[in-house]
């Protein structure tokens, strides 16, 4: 896809656009970048462009990446191990970050873009058109981006919708709700059996209650995320619950954590995709004597082999 | 209909006593299932409906002689599921379905199973409950009642000489009277604190304020101990026989039982107890014709070790978040909504009745000088024989753990023994014939806490433990106050890296810093308790330590980074 010759011909005629010398320094350092797949922190790149330019310093470096990240044409990712990392930008035309902002060299009439009063719209601004048509471009990418963005928060928002859905009526928190004598004392007591019904705490129906009991909701979501029983996401068919109590550790439940962390391929707390299984741990189901222990869908196992867990899971299926 | 149920005085209760206890007579023989947690787990529910069938099936006639008892936990859960036959009292250990069919063609033949029996070292079968070394070394005051009552059957409780107590205090006692009764027996409250519960009632009685509440604190957290459950679950009458009195001697109307909300099947049990003794007046409006009104609530508790705590259980209560305040005033005289409560733990309720009917005397004759009476542990980890163990005070760990226990897994080597659950130290070979009280336990840098007991073998390494307690408390800390919410934090940052074989030679003392300052510092006993672990474990396997910040080996081969 890539094609380095005429990928580095744009990238020159960039430099120079902007005024700048094409070192042989920068040449190398863009080369190098344009050929490495990835991303490279100022380190590896050293190390490359030596090979070929032995006369370069760690420091040239550091500064001319600190000007071609000025000028756009390389960025920087992140962060890792305290390293940044440096990618080359792909599309160089696009390049406008930040050099643009400064006062353009090329002496345009300032009084086009100055207020009436004769001073600058933004202070260390002075643009051309050009620059806005660049703006614009960016403007454009960014919707786009947030647009995907949204999107996939809709993804996420509809599949929590269809479980929300079933809950659409409030007849049975209106039960609960008046069960417990509609008072505040009780809240604790009615969001346990809320939860028993739906497994999980949905959003509209805590507002609901907070409606309905006159509390605030800073105080139901108080109450949900001190305890730990309660869940603020959707919770999987079965729960699968793993017992971390001392008993149990001393008799080997970080073992069986693992196993059953092994096949569901989640994290405690996390639920597959699926909505199948939810794994949590808990720190102590008071049975010792069996331990290790794990309840999968309200049944009591006592330290399961991995054969015999995945036999367990299928039949849920 | 409900009106009827009403027992009226002490009269009509030994009345009932004594009918319920001649109709057993008449029984051929008598089923005690054990459906505990660990024996449900051992699906011992299916034992029961397999029985059920079996008789139906297959001895109609006898159908009304014989009886199936469905108990809360026996105690020994290492070899549940157990069933007792009385009258003879067999114990049957280990039992599977396919098994009762034979069990119950052998019983009324007048013979034994005997495969099913106890073996012990030699091969000799033991054919008694009391003659197993398991039970033959407890002093089983409260837990004995268990399998003798099916727990969801008011009927049964009263049999066996139930709310007598109750009615004794209440006919001819005035509050005063069990006031003192209670302080007299020196009760310390079994939750961990060992405060005498009868001053702490004092406290109450005599405080500003009305109503006044009672409070049952049911909220167990601790991992490794289920003492509370044991009792809550398998006899919920005698603590709600304990609660009724302590309401009466402290004039509260109004009573509340904490459960955490993972023991649904206690909820259950206690829901069903509050409900039977309602419909025979036992809870409600002039009990026993006295003219004493109580009424009592079961509050679930949602997952929260921290709630467990006095100041913090009582803001549940409220329905707010728990989280512990200063205790500069006592809940004893401001408590819920401002009021006065009190509030004690299960264990500490269950032995209420018995001190009653027995006498303050009866009761300090068991135990030691400063803590009478006896404390039930659960003896988990590392050892042959599980289980719930009831106990005199001041009996030596190792008696506790060689006798009853049977020793360690595997013929193993001890390693150490944690008390008092995450709040409580660990207490090492030296130390096992110290007796087990209030004030020793406290003395060796450990806590009797409300009864945890977890055996430790060689394979247990005191690093990873002590990460592990301490990783635990970070966890369930609120974090209102930056000593314990930081502090564990760091300390667990420290460990990680002794863990990892990068420990430095500073750790040690910045370790012993630490945990004082969080001893000095903390707001409540979460916080003011979490060192215990690091510094017992510090003062007697300061080895281990060394080896890991030294050597880069962990002798007990858990740390994974430093195995090669």
């Amino acid at each position: 896809m890539k094609n380095t010759k005429r990928d580095i011909e744009t990238y020159k005629q960039k430099i120079k656009e902007r005024g700048f010398r094409l070192t042989e320094t920068r040449m190398v350092i863009l080369d190098v970048l344009l050929k490495s797949s990835g991303e490279l922190d100022a380190e590896e790149l050293f190390f490359l462009s030596h090979k070929k330019y032995p006369k370069i310093g760690l420091a040239t470096i550091y500064r001319n990446l600190g000007l071609l990240e000025k000028e756009g044409l390389v960025t920087r990712t992140g962060f890792e191990n305290n390293k940044a990392k440096y990618r080359i930008e792909e599309r160089p035309e696009l390049a406008v970050w930040k050099s643009d902002m400064r006062p353009s060299k090329s002496g345009l009439d300032k009084n086009k873009f100055t207020g009436d009063a004769g001073y600058p719209l933004a202070t260390g601004y002075e643009g051309n058109l050009e620059d806005y048509r660049n703006i614009e471009r960016i403007s454009a990418i960014q919707s786009q981006l947030a647009g995907w963005l949204s999107e996939l928060n809709k993804i996420k928002r509809e599949k929590e919708l269809a479980l929300e859905d079933v809950i659409k009526d409030f007849g049975k928190v209106d039960k609960i709700v008046s069960y417990h004598e509609n008072q505040r004392s009780n809240l604790i007591q009615i969001l346990l059996d809320v939860q028993d019904e739906y497994r999980w705490l949905p959003k509209h129906v805590l507002f609901y209650i907070s409606n309905r009991l006159d509390v605030p909701l800073t105080d139901i979501y108080g109450i949900a995320t001190f305890y730990k029983y309660f869940n603020l996401e959707p919770q999987g068919k079965h729960s699968i619950i793993a017992c971390m109590g001392t008993a149990c550790h001393v008799r080997g439940a970080m073992n069986l954590l693992q196993r059953i962390t092994g096949i569901l391929g989640i994290k405690p707390g996390d639920t597959t995709g699926d909505y199948k299984f939810t794994l949590k741990t808990v720190n102590c189901l008071g049975c010792c004597a069996l331990g290790p222990v794990i309840i999968i869908s309200n049944k009591y196992y006592s330290n399961p082999s991995i054969s015999n867990l995945k036999k367990i899971l299928k039949q849920l299926n | 209909m409900a009106i009827n149920n009403k027992i009226g005085s002490l009269r009509s209760l030994l009345e009932k006593a004594d009918k319920l206890q001649r109709q057993l007579n008449n029984a051929d023989a008598i089923f005690s299932v054990c459906c505990g947690r660990s024996c449900k787990a051992y699906s011992a529910e299916d034992i029961c409906t397999a029985m059920a069938d079996e008789l139906k099936k297959n001895y109609v006639k006898e159908n009304d002689k014989i009886v199936i008892r469905r108990t809360g936990c026996h105690g020994y859960c290492e070899k549940g599921p157990i069933i007792i036959v009385y009258p003879e009292s067999i114990c049957y250990l280990q039992v599977k379905k396919d098994d009762v069919s034979e069990i119950i063609d052998k019983t009324l033949k007048g013979e034994i199973v005997e495969r099913l029996l106890y073996k012990d070292g030699e091969g000799n079968l033991i054919t008694k409950e009391s003659d197993i070394p398991f039970y033959k070394f407890q002093n089983r005051v409260l837990l004995s009642s268990n399998s003798k009552i099916d727990s969801r059957n008011i009927d049964d409780y009263i049999r066996i000489g139930g709310y007598q107590s109750l009615a004794k205090a209440i006919s001819q006692m005035r509050p005063e009277e069990v006031l003192q009764e209670v302080k007299n027996a020196n009760l310390r409250g079994r939750g961990g604190g060992g405060f005498p519960a009868g001053v702490k009632w004092e406290t109450t009685k005599n405080a500003a304020g009305e109503p006044k509440y009672i409070i049952v604190n049911a909220d167990e957290g601790d991992p490794g101990a289920y003492m509370d459950r044991g009792i809550l679950e398998g006899n919920p009458h005698s603590v709600l026989e304990g609660l009724i009195i302590g309401a009466y001697a402290i004039g509260s109307n109004m009573g509340f039982i904490y459960v955490r909300q993972e023991y649904p099947l206690t909820v259950e049990n206690v829901n069903i107890a509050i409900g039977q003794a309602k419909e025979y007046g036992l809870i409600g409006e002039n009990i026993l014709n006295s003219g004493f009104n109580f009424d009592v609530k079961v509050h679930k508790g949602a997952g929260s070790y921290v709630s467990g705590e006095s100041s913090a259980l009582t803001t549940a209560i409220e329905g707010s978040v728990g989280e512990p305040r200063l205790k500069y005033i006592h809940t004893s005289e401001s408590g819920l909504w401002g009021k006065p409560t009190n509030l004690n733990n299960v264990e500490t309720f269950a032995n209420v009745p018995l001190i009653i009917k027995n006498g303050a005397d009866w009761f300090k004759g068991m135990g030691t000088k400063n803590s009478s009476g006896t404390k039930i542990f659960s003896l988990v980890g590392k050892v042959n024989n599980t289980g719930l163990v009831e106990v005199p005070m001041g009996i030596t760990l190792r008696d506790i753990i060689y006798k009853i226990g049977g020793g360690i897994k595997d013929g193993k080597k001890f390693k150490a023994v944690q008390t008092g659950g995450p709040s409580g130290g660990v207490i090492p070979e030296q130390l096992l014939d110290l007796p087990v009280d209030f004030d020793e336990l406290t003395k060796a840098g450990s806590m009797m806490g409300s009864g945890g007991m977890v055996v430790m073998d060689e394979t247990s390494c005191m690093v990873n433990m002590a990460h592990y307690f301490l990783k635990f408390l970070a966890d369930e800390s609120c974090g209102k106050c930056v000593p314990c919410r930081e502090g564990l934090r760091q300390m667990i940052y420290i460990y990680e890296r002794i863990m990892e074989g990068k420990g430095r030679e500073e750790d040690l003392t910045l370790l012993a810093d630490l945990s004082m300052l969080l001893k000095e510092a903390s707001l409540c006993a979460l916080g003011t308790t979490a060192p215990n672990i690091v510094l017992t474990t510090l003062k007697y396997f300061k080895e281990e330590y060394e080896a890991h910040i030294y050597y880069n080996i962990c002798p007990a081969k858990v740390c994974t980074p430093l195995i090669k």
